[in-house]
């Protein structure tokens, strides 16, 4: 379904260059003409102006900003502002056939995610995807193969910025050299809770003018317009939260703070995917709403440095337990433990707290990294992607689309699980439940027609 | 001040003890040593049996009766005759004393084991060693500045021959050496600041008025000893030590209680001896008759060979350092510790630890975790490592012998004084002396009845 692409542009010539002919590569364009010198921007298409868009405009204007899109004409009209001269959009699928594109940056609903990603890759376009990469099994699957083909040409990035975070690379690094001493089982959680709605929305008037709702709809079933879904649409970075609990829109905390917290203890693992999952709830299946409250239980296979470990994603308010009272775990609203033979280590995104534990937790058994060896801090999560975009290394992002399609792939799995009602076992080289054939039909979702997602 | 080992005027003093001519014939005979007598006869064979003195014969020395019984216990002393009788009880053959100078003077005595109210402890320790005895002193070791330098000088002078404890026995619990290897191996970088708390509040607004006579079984003069006179009142022995420590006849409050325990997971890390600054803080006023509960205590203490100089707080009944982390509620911790370096924070109480690595530079490269065979080996039973040391040739060998407890006491005395002085005070401890502040130096001792001698 690729569409031939001309102009290549001019950004994609020069990396093609630079791949192929070593003789060009002794002087780095980077350093040749400075970052953000004219001749060294991408070409970005920035679909979703505005809400989480307009935490970006900063750093994008390092780039060149040439297409804007959005469903909404405000939001639009906010982005062009900011980007004046832009080609403007309602519809991303023609955005994307707009010509002289490198990259693209999305800040969509969730539920377009994947086929926005799906489309941007088969068009040889970088992409930086906010988070969740994905709400299915399936579709995180589609875009992993989809990336994998394409590693080696095209730069990805999903947004969970907080990946960046120092915290965060020196969990990674206490973790494999042994602070905890053997890992044994990972918790991570997101804790906040909200009011849970019956079922969708019913009908509520007509959407404003200013609004295609159909567009915004996109892939998903139809569903009739009512503001609720809309109802945070004026706090940037806060908008999913009126319809990510929603099944057709989204995959509830899993896939918002989820993608943030679980990133913690994702990026410590070195795991691909589960081959054991298991859900927890107090809540019935409800076919409108993704649960709130959730306890989803895998088991991650051994690799060179650890044991198979047991992951526990928690959200809605369950928590592990450290063996330290003193420890106010209710103040770590979303928080990652990692538990091993010799203690815990607890962190969140800034900070992090070793607990020895055991008559035999000296620490001898603990071999930090020395300066040489310690892992290097990313000095920008922007940066990094828009650097790869442009290097010719552009798989050396941290949330390329292999580890962020993996960890989200394992989340969905999560949810299937929950929907079983019972635990599944998991073939993931061939994305299938072993165990439960009926089960298979969570990991996928319907979509309207007309849409396809790797088109 | 100090009197010889044996004195004349004490005529059965002339009865050497076995174990000390023992001792003594392996110290100064190498000849000798080449079997360890507790190789040859076993550490608790009859005649390897310290003769011990046990003064303060129930309550806090129920702990020790299990200890005791692999010695042999020749004297047992309460001013209680009902304490007496559970002592005796437990120990059959030896033979009862109320007072525990005449106690001391029983022949053939190795070492004491001293129970007694606060305020006797540092009289004890120095008859004891004076005496030429091994001493296990429950704590505090002191109550005044000037009562730890004198059981300290006597001490150091006999470091060689006796053997002494002061019965902070959390400082078993392996997270002690934990701790000490964590700060010395750099987990926190370079150590700044420690604090050290505990949250225990017993106000009292004054000592007790008189309330009739002190029944039959109870010396009341003989339990208020050194202590200016006080009337009876049985409020004193409604239960222990929490009864009558926090007067400054009997004691010095929280400092002396739980400050022996919780200060010493600290002292036992930072390797120092007395501060050169103390500064106290409190919402109360002075009170004559009561140590105060609210306090804060700032120490510096000179640099060392592996640390910079330091600041050292101790806190309690109410004030509180404040957590590093808003995850950690320090209030949950009654009795803890939190050392701060520059690339990080410890917290802990008495058997558990935290690392906190902060900042932007706290990649934890700076530390190097020692390797299993150089960790600290776990102290043991600490009642054991006394005996042991009072046997075995290597007197000092105590982790709490009384230089290092006499330090840490003397350093919490001296945040009393500066309570009561109301203002930082500048110390020379070579001289024991308050450099700033003349009339503060008062505050370093106390009254005692007349008749009673500290160090005789």
């Amino acid at each position: 379904m690729t569409q031939p692409i001309s102009p290549v542009s001019r950004r994609k010539f020069l990396a093609g260059a630079v791949a192929t002919g070593a003789g060009l590569m002794f002087l780095p364009r980077t350093r040749l003409f400075g970052a953000d010198a004219p001749n060294n921007r991408l070409n970005i298409a920035m679909i979703g102006a505005w809400g989480r868009a307009s935490q970006h405009y900063n750093w994008l204007k390092h780039e060149n900003i040439v297409a804007i899109c959005d469903v909404d004409k405000n939001n639009l009209a906010k982005g062009l502002a900011e980007f004046p001269g832009a080609a403007t959009y309602e519809d991303w699928r023609k955005c994307l056939d707009h010509k002289g594109l490198d990259a693209i940056i999305c800040c969509t609903p969730d539920h377009t995610h994947a086929f926005i990603t799906c489309w941007a890759l088969n068009r040889g376009l970088h992409v930086f995807m906010e988070k969740p990469l994905a709400i299915t099994v399936n579709e995180a699957r589609t875009i992993r193969k989809k990336y994998l083909e394409n590693k080696s040409k095209l730069a990805t990035q999903v947004g969970t910025f907080r990946h960046a975070f120092p915290n965060v690379t020196r969990v990674r690094d206490m973790i494999q050299s042994g602070a905890v001493g053997n890992l044994k089982e990972v918790h991570a959680w997101g804790t906040s809770r909200w009011a849970v709605p019956s079922g969708y929305a019913p009908a509520d008037g007509s959407p404003p003018a200013h609004l295609n709702y159909d567009l915004w709809l996109g892939p998903s079933p139809d569903h009739p317009y009512n503001p609720e879904y809309f109802k945070y649409s004026q706090k940037p970075g806060l908008g999913c939260q009126a319809y990510n609990k929603y099944w057709d829109f989204g995959m509830g905390y899993a896939g918002d703070w989820g993608s943030h917290v679980f990133d913690i203890a994702w990026n410590a693992l070195d795991a691909s995917l589960p081959s054991k999952i298991k859900a927890v709830s107090s809540e019935a299946y409800n076919p409108a709403i993704t649960p709130l409250e959730l306890s989803a239980m895998f088991t991650v296979p051994a690799n060179s440095w650890r044991d198979e470990v047991r992951v526990v994603w928690h959200q809605g308010g369950k928590q592990p337990s450290v063996p330290a009272e003193w420890i106010d775990l209710e103040k770590f609203r979303n928080g990652a433990l990692f538990k091993g033979d010799q203690g815990f280590l607890l962190a969140d995104f800034d900070n992090r707290v070793l607990l020895p534990y055991g008559k035999d937790a000296d620490l001898s058994y603990f071999t930090p990294k020395t300066k040489a060896d310690a892992t290097p801090l990313i000095p920008s999560f922007f940066g990094e992607w828009t650097e790869a975009c442009k290097n010719g290394n552009p798989a050396n992002t941290s949330c390329n689309f292999d580890y962020g399609s993996n960890m989200i792939e394992t989340l969905a799995l999560g949810l299937a699980a929950f929907r079983a009602g019972s635990e599944l076992t998991y073939d993931g080289s061939n994305g299938i439940i072993t165990n439960n054939d009926a089960a298979n039909a969570f990991l996928t979702k319907p979509y309207r027609s007309g849409w396809v997602m790797d088109a | 001040m100090n009197k010889p080992l044996l004195t004349q005027s004490n005529p059965q003093m002339n009865t050497i003890s076995r174990r000390r001519f023992l001792a003594g014939a392996a110290a100064t005979g190498a000849g000798l040593m080449f079997l360890p007598r507790t190789r040859l006869f076993g550490a608790d064979a009859p005649s390897n049996r310290l003769n011990v003195a046990l003064i303060g014969a129930a309550k806090r020395a129920c702990a020790h009766y299990g200890t005791l019984k692999d010695e042999n216990v020749i004297a047992v002393c309460d001013v209680d005759k009902n304490h007496l009788a559970k002592g005796m009880a437990q120990f059959p053959q030896a033979k009862a004393y109320e007072d525990w100078r005449k106690c001391l003077d029983h022949p053939g005595i190795d070492a004491v084991l001293c129970c007694t109210p606060d305020h006797t402890h540092a009289f004890i320790s120095n008859w004891s060693l004076n005496r030429g005895y091994h001493i296990y002193m429950e704590k505090p070791l002191a109550i005044t500045v000037n009562e730890a330098r004198t059981v300290r000088a006597n001490y150091l002078g006999k470091k060689n021959k006796l053997a002494t404890q002061v019965g902070m026995q959390r400082h078993a619990e392996p997270n002690f050496n934990r701790l000490r290897e964590l700060v010395h191996d750099g987990a926190i970088g370079n150590l700044k600041e420690v604090h050290a708390w505990g949250n225990r509040k017993f106000p009292k607004p004054g000592y007790l008025p008189a309330a009739g006579p002190a029944p039959d079984h109870l010396n009341f003069d003989l339990w208020l000893g050194p202590s200016p006179e006080h009337p009876y009142n049985p409020g004193y022995f409604a239960s222990d030590c929490l009864s009558w420590n926090m007067y400054w006849d009997f004691g010095i409050g929280q400092m002396g209680d739980m400050g022996s325990h919780t200060m010493d997971i600290v002292w036992n890390v930072i390797d120092a001896d007395l501060p050169t600054s103390v500064k106290s803080e409190s919402p109360e006023a002075f009170n004559p008759d009561v140590t105060p509960v609210n306090l804060m205590t700032s120490f510096i203490y000179p640099a060392n060979s592996w640390r910079d100089k330091i600041r050292v707080a101790w806190h309690q009944g109410g004030s509180m350092p404040k957590s590093p982390s808003d995850w950690i509620d320090l209030n949950k911790i009654s009795h803890g510790a939190l050392f701060k370096g520059d690339k990080g924070y410890i917290v802990c109480d008495f058997t558990s630890r935290l690392i906190i690595p902060f900042g932007g530079n706290a990649d934890m490269t700076y530390f190097k975790p020692r390797p299993e065979n150089e960790v600290t080996s776990n102290l043991g039973n600490f009642q054991k490592q006394w005996t042991a040391a009072c046997k075995n040739g290597k007197p000092s060998e105590t982790s709490c012998n009384f230089e290092y407890s006499a330090n840490m006491i003397e350093s919490m005395c001296l945040g009393l004084a500066a309570f009561r002085a109301k203002e930082e005070l500048l110390y020379d401890g070579a001289a024991g002396r308050i450099t700033n502040n003349d009339a503060a130096n008062a505050f370093l001792t106390k009254p005692y009845r007349s008749g009673w001698t500290m160090n005789g």
